[in-house]
């Protein structure tokens, strides 16, 4: 059940009144919520109901145990079941086909012949992102920083769908404290709910779909069949295209979490106004950097055991960044630059004689720029099917200027622009819409919401495109 | 843990005004450890330096009162908001807060009359729905919508974007079938073929093998192709393979239609689709997928007084045929060839089945026109060693990899690349595109 469909919104048409008709009791409201997230769920595949379940059940009793636990032996013993369970499933699922492919290939050049077959997995929806928020709650548990909560509540903070296949990566003490009291049904923040619903409908349906439709997936389909022009335009439309299209789908996601009462945290901050790659990752997919400094990056030693140590723990970091958005060696490289500029900003930064240099406008515009010609680079590898592809890309970049570019149109140069340009508005621009949009009557909010849906469908191309992250 | 936290993560978001940053401190920033000052203050920093409490945005006032972000515990709407005056209820930056009762009210209303606003749209779509009660319903639905658009004129809104955009049509539901233009000669500015100058016939395609063409890279072979979804990662493919050959041209990219068919000319007409570009591309070679989501008992577009049965019975089976036959005629009498990529081997077993019928339909049909027609046999290609469904294969070097996406049902690129060499080595069958070499050394 994808958010811009009119399945979906039926579905929330039918839940958000239940929802807040079960509210006044929230112990009552917690079945209704789970019930409807599994059957939010179940519209991709019935079958994972069970794999989620199952996630469920196994981080609660890990959670619990840990708590009890009276050894830090014991504790840590227990996590390690935990982590080991949770690894285990997404490894299984997603990582699996790539390692005995790889780890076959490469006995292959050696003469060996490993006796392991490749099997044939679907993904399930959302693994990553779910498994990842169940990891959240067993480590803060071992940690002492979240006491586990109860079976009902858990099972809510890891299958609410708002964020179940998608993300934001919300912590357990983010949202289960919410799980507590009812929400107050006359404080709900509809002007900025609907304005995240409908300016994420536009960056998905309308900036990414047609970026992808009109440029990005000819051009990365085919590098060399077509002009270097060509090619840096797509590259700077696929850093917009990811953008809208995942920014957008959390936009919806947190805003059909205000509707329903709840809040989540940002995702994205306009990433890619970002002057270093530093700035860049507190700024994109903020909910994953974080979990990944503090669940992998702390976890390692963080910058604890000297400059080496850290510079290490930074790739491995972004390594295993990279591989959670695919089981590819493309996403291994995209994390390995991003690895590879942190460590280096880090080291500029860190040498004795550094002095930093006066703000200028000059220095953030340029700062700004190879930031984000950084950022684009490492698309390229993202999104390219594989390392001859991506080589193509860049190759192609250089040699074929002059040819015709029949895919620069005004309307790709104008979605970009729009992408771009959108992440330097001022924060009273948004303030200002949802103000005025607030102070409006019941029928004007609609028709301003009509309009807005009915220029989104009327401006995107045809069908419903998955959203990229889903595949993640 | 402060000591231990690296600035090259992400810690909180920076203190910043941008487009996304609107909510109030305590909804907005997720609870982590303070950060502290950004690297260079943003503009709607520098916007706020020097300003007095009393020139600052209300949103800016409430972040002041409400202390740092972040570094307080998430407060729901519910707790953060604040009583202005009787019952309206403000947020921390002193936005208007809502009841669920209105959000709900709004957002019914906001969808009856976004469907009032698109009713052609989603009369179309509801057309292009799968038979069924829920396709009958929809149509019903949206047939009233319609009426009651065009009555209050809530579809011109609509009409005047499409018009704006260039998509005029773009809800006009269209199932007609065009039927291919009488069989022409191909003219003389086409290729040069090495066999010695006979008379243009007038013929219909004969059983007969014709000439080998020759293209060189003065006369290139044109190349376009067109389908469902799974004619994507192979076209690119194909279109990849042709840019590595001085005599193959790509033309018109690859033009592929998601959920499309030759059942459902409502959902896109393809009859209409490769009239207008073979037309238009003037190809040598069209390739051709179809049938991926033709396996079910409906077909609009059937001619007047025409029914058909289940999915692969005779009738149906007889209508599919000759919709095929429709589609290799428009292009054979444009005088170009069909390469028409059979359907693969799937992880369902049952959806297996179906594309095993509907190849055995395109296969014969292929056979009727020998070069005019190949047909590839993706069934068998990419079926693993015990004859089922694999998602690898091994590759020249014995190396495995991945041909099939995670699907089950579309190919991976490097699926895509086998079905490209298999037609680069078809083609070099069907056509002389290497004697120009010779002629050069020579």
């Amino acid at each position: 059940m994808l958010f811009p469909t009119s399945t979906f919104a039926l579905f929330f048409l039918i839940v958000l009144p239940l929802s807040w008709l079960a509210m006044p009791k929230v112990h009552r409201w917690r079945p209704v919520i789970i019930v409807a997230s599994y059957v939010f769920y179940s519209w991709w595949d019935w079958r994972f109901i069970f794999l989620l379940a199952g996630c469920t059940l196994w981080n609660q009793l890990l959670a619990v145990r840990i708590h009890r636990a009276t050894t830090r032996a014991r504790r840590k013993a227990l996590l390690w079941v935990a982590l080991a369970g949770d690894l285990g499933v997404l490894g299984y699922f997603k990582y699996y086909d790539f390692f005995v492919n790889s780890s076959q290939n490469l006995a292959g050049t050696v003469g060996l012949d490993l006796p392991l077959s490749l099997r044939t997995i679907i993904l399930p929806v959302g693994i990553s992102f779910y498994t990842f928020m169940a990891i959240s709650y067993v480590v803060d548990t071992y940690r002492g920083d979240f006491v586990p909560t109860t079976l009902e509540k858990f099972a809510v903070y890891l299958s609410f769908f708002p964020h179940l296949v998608a993300g934001p990566i919300v912590r357990p003490g983010e949202l289960i404290p919410q799980l507590d009291v009812p929400r107050d049904p006359r404080r709900v923040d509809t002007s900025r709910a609907f304005y995240l619903i409908a300016t994420g409908l536009f960056k998905k349906v309308v900036i990414a779909n047609y970026l992808a439709s009109h440029i990005v997936d000819q051009v990365f389909g085919a590098p060399r069949q077509h002009s270097s022009p060509e090619i840096l335009v797509a590259i700077y439309a696929y850093a917009v295209q990811i953008y809208a299209d995942f920014s957008g789908y959390t936009d919806i996601a947190i805003g059909i979490a205000l509707l329903l009462g709840f809040s989540f945290p940002r995702n994205f901050d306009s990433p890619y106004t970002a002057t270093s790659l530093q700035d860049f990752w507190r700024r994109w997919h903020m909910t994953l950097s974080r979990w990944l400094r503090d669940y992998v990056y702390i976890s390692l030693g963080g910058n604890r055991k000297g400059t080496l140590i850290t510079y290490r723990n930074l790739m491995l970091t972004m390594l295993i960044g990279g591989l959670w958005h695919g089981a590819g060696w493309t996403f291994v490289v995209w994390g390995g630059i991003h690895g590879i500029g942190l460590a280096v900003e880090r080291w500029r930064r860190d040498r004795p004689s550094y002095v930093e240099p006066a703000d200028t406008l000059q220095r953030r515009i340029a700062l700004r720029l190879i930031t984000f010609n950084i950022v684009c680079l490492a698309w390229v590898f993202f999104r390219a099917d594989s390392f001859a592809a991506a080589s193509d890309m860049l190759t192609g970049l250089f040699t074929s200027w002059g040819q015709p570019s029949p895919l620069i149109t005004g309307g790709v140069l104008l979605a970009i622009a729009v992408g771009i340009a959108s992440q330097y508005l001022p924060a009273r621009f948004p303030y200002a819409v949802m103000e005025r949009f607030g102070r409006l009557p019941v029928l004007g909010q609609a028709a301003v919401l009509a309009v807005a849906l009915m220029l989104t469908n009327t401006m995107g191309p045809e069908g419903v495109a998955p959203f990229i992250y889903f595949r993640f | 843990m402060s000591s231990i936290i690296p600035p090259e993560l992400p810690k909180l978001p920076p203190v910043r005004e941008s487009a996304e940053q609107v909510l109030p401190a305590a909804v907005e920033g997720p609870p982590v450890e303070p950060a502290g000052p950004p690297e260079h203050p943003s503009r709607g920093d520098r916007g706020r330096q020097g300003r007095s409490p009393r020139e600052r945005p209300p949103q800016a006032r409430a972040r002041t009162s409400a202390g740092p972000r972040g570094g307080a515990p998430e407060a729901p709407p519910s707790e953060g908001g604040r009583r202005r005056n009787g019952r309206i209820r403000y947020s921390d930056d002193g936005r208007r807060l809502s009841s669920a009762g209105n959000a709900l009210i709004v957002a019914v209303l906001a969808l009856v009359l976004g469907a009032l606003l698109l009713a052609p749209g989603m009369h179309k779509a509801a057309f292009n729905g799968q038979p069924g009660t829920k396709r009958d319903v929809s149509l019903a639905l949206t047939a009233g919508l319609v009426r009651v658009s065009h009555a209050l004129l809530l579809d011109r809104p609509r009409a005047l974007v499409q018009d704006a955009m260039g998509r005029q049509n773009a809800d006009q539901i269209d199932v007609t079938i065009v039927a291919p233009p009488p069989p022409t000669v191909r003219p003389a500015t086409g290729p040069t073929s090495t066999t010695p100058t006979r008379k243009p016939s007038t013929k219909p395609a004969g059983p007969k093998t014709p000439a080998r063409i020759v293209f060189t890279p003065t006369k290139r072979l044109r190349i376009w192709i067109a389908g469902d979804s799974l004619v994507i990662t192979p076209g690119y493919s194909i279109v990849r393979a042709a840019g590595g050959s001085p005599v193959i041209q790509s033309v018109g990219g690859v033009d592929g239609h998601v959920g499309t068919g030759l059942t459902r000319p409502d959902v896109f007409n393809w009859y209409k689709e490769i009239a207008t570009q073979v037309k238009l591309l003037k190809p040598n070679v069209v390739v051709l997928n179809f049938g991926g989501n033709d396996n079910h008992g409906y077909m609009t577009g059937l001619p007047p007084g025409t029914s058909i049965g289940d999915f692969a019975s005779p009738s149906w089976s007889a209508e599919y045929l000759r919709r095929v036959r429709v589609v290799m005629d428009m292009i054979n009498h444009a005088g170009a060839t069909v390469v028409w990529i059979g359907l693969p081997i799937v992880s369902s077993p049952s959806e297996s089945a179906d594309f095993d019928k509907l190849n055995a339909i395109v296969q014969r049909e292929a056979k009727r026109r020998p070069g005019k027609a190949i047909f590839i046999d993706t069934y068998t290609m990419f079926a693993g060693a015990n004859g089922g469904f694999t998602q690898y294969l091994q590759n020249g070097n014995g190396d495995n990899v991945k041909v099939r996406a995670g699907d089950g049902v579309h190919f991976d690129p490097a699926g895509g690349d086998m079905i490209a060499r298999e037609v680069m080595r078809q083609l070099n069958q069907q056509f002389d595109l290497t004697s120009w070499r010779k002629h050069k050394n020579a």
